[in-house]
């Protein structure tokens, strides 16, 4: 028994701290209904396949519930490029707890980790995060980081394209440390002159300093084979054959783009966003996190040099539903 | 540590500019320390010799491979074989991977060229992939033909 009394009040007390912040438009947001017919579902959907795979004579034939006579071309090129053909049936075959746990166990080396990783179908690895939470999540990616420093990149955009501006804005950038930076246009016409002005000014902040300018695929390799950018981060992969399709391009397209900058000597990742399939109408009933899944290994299948998840222009959707908030934008990763 | 170009690196030999300088050269034959500021005043350097050579590709491929990264390597061997391969024809090749962009002819001239004229095997290999994996799933070119459909 305490001596004070809590004092207690006909009503639950608010400062007014708290009432102003509750009526900001922000925190009138809420969140939709899930839909998983139509892949409106951050994380878990009852339309995800189940996880199998079957090798025959050295190739994937069964993956994740579908034989390969009727593979989309997703599960073909994940298939023969992704997935590690002589750990699949054995790693697949663990049970994913026991993946999860590799995971988050300080005992469990990078590498042990990776010796089994490397086979998992997506519904596999689907099944593996769909037990953890973000903070065992977060403890997985540190172990798993793949570079040894992490480096962080910086936009240098002017709401005028002014190329002066870009370039002060790009020397301090480089200055203050940022590896890399980044300018997007206004103006598609101004994309070269405002590129060489984030590269001078970037060189003058700090030498070897990369830049990029955001643009469509083939004029952004354009300005990288003229030596104006040295780092392409905007090359769009989506998780779904058809989507992929309305984007104009094919896991095959896209692997062939990433050597041709490499062949340039252009660093080059490729971008996904997650509820982008969703946004562009043909999720085919998959989850978010299925599809980014997908993504992540198509990008690996290509031997790209990394992937980000840009989601800017489509983070409304993922952030719209429940667990959404949990596929957090924006992230570069490295291939493992 | 041998200087042998014969000898595969480990995954210790990265980064190759600080571990491995001697191995690195630009497509003029020239040693990566000869890119200086001063070279490039006197007019000794080219946009040329800013060029990434195929050699430095195989090199970070064998980098990638003993980093356990077989499909990073694979991207720098395609990498390596399209360095020969003029700008806009590297474009337009790209061009014609896109969905129903090309026939079926069309491709495998293409997978061809690259093997025949460029010298890309690995390059070729995948536009043949490409070109199976279309026909299954309805991505070659529709022949023209007249036809409005």
């Amino acid at each position: 028994m305490t001596t004070t009394q809590p004092r207690r009040s006909p009503e639950p007390r608010h400062s007014l701290r708290t009432d102003v912040l509750e009526a900001r438009p922000v925190n009138l947001d809420g969140f939709v209904e899930e839909w998983p017919e139509k892949g409106l579902v951050a994380m878990e959907s009852a339309y995800d396949p189940a996880p199998s795979v079957r090798v025959e004579d050295g190739l994937i034939v069964e993956l994740d519930g579908r034989q390969r006579a009727d593979f989309d071309f997703m599960d073909t090129f994940i298939a023969d490029h992704a997935i590690d053909v002589s750990s699949a049936e054995e790693s697949n075959a663990l049970p994913s707890a026991e993946i999860a746990r590799m995971l988050i166990d300080p005992r469990a080396s990078r590498d042990d980790v990776l010796a089994v990783t490397r086979g998992l179908t997506p519904a596999k690895v689907l099944d593996v995060l769909k037990l953890m939470n973000v903070v065992e999540i977060m403890q997985g990616m540190q172990k798993m980081r793949a570079r040894r420093t992490p480096a962080n990149q910086a936009h240098s955009t002017s709401a005028r394209d002014n190329p002066v501006q870009v370039a002060a804005d790009a020397a301090e950038g480089a200055l203050r440390g940022f590896a890399e930076l980044e300018t997007t246009l206004g103006v598609l016409r101004y994309a070269p002159l405002v590129a060489i002005a984030l590269q001078v000014g970037a060189q003058v902040g700090r030498g070897g300093v990369l830049t990029q300018c955001a643009l469509e695929e083939a004029t952004e390799l354009e300005l990288g084979m003229r030596g104006i950018t040295a780092y392409a981060e905007t090359i769009s992969i989506y998780g779904t054959e058809s989507v992929f399709i309305d984007g104009d391009d094919t896991p095959w397209s896209k692997a062939f783009l990433a050597s041709a900058y490499a062949s340039r000597g252009i660093k080059m990742r490729f971008t996904s966003g997650t509820g982008s399939e969703v946004q562009m109408g043909n999720a085919e009933g998959k989850s978010m996190l299925y599809l980014e899944i997908r993504c992540i290994l198509m990008a690996k299948g290509a031997g790209v040099q990394g992937l980000q998840n840009g989601s800017i222009s489509c983070i409304g959707v993922p952030g719209a539903v429940p667990g959404g908030c949990a596929r957090w934008p924006r992230r570069t990763w490295s291939p493992a | 540590m041998s200087t042998s170009q014969d000898t595969r690196l480990a995954a210790g030999d990265y980064p190759l500019s600080v571990n491995r300088p001697e191995l690195l050269r630009t497509p003029t034959g020239k040693p990566i320390t000869a890119l200086t500021m001063d070279a490039v005043l006197s007019g000794e350097l080219s946009a040329e010799d800013l060029r990434i050579a195929p050699e430095t590709l195989e090199l970070q491929a064998q980098l990638a491979d003993a980093s356990n990264r077989p499909q990073l390597a694979m991207n720098f061997r395609r990498a390596a074989e399209m360095c020969a391969i003029p700008d806009a024809e590297v474009l337009g090749m790209y061009n014609a991977l896109r969905p129903r962009a090309s026939t079926a002819d069309q491709l495998a001239s293409m997978a061809d060229r690259l093997e025949g004229t460029w010298s890309a095997p690995v390059c070729a290999a995948l536009v043949r992939e490409a070109a199976e994996v279309y026909a299954r799933r309805d991505l070659l070119a529709r022949p023209a033909a007249g036809s409005e459909d």
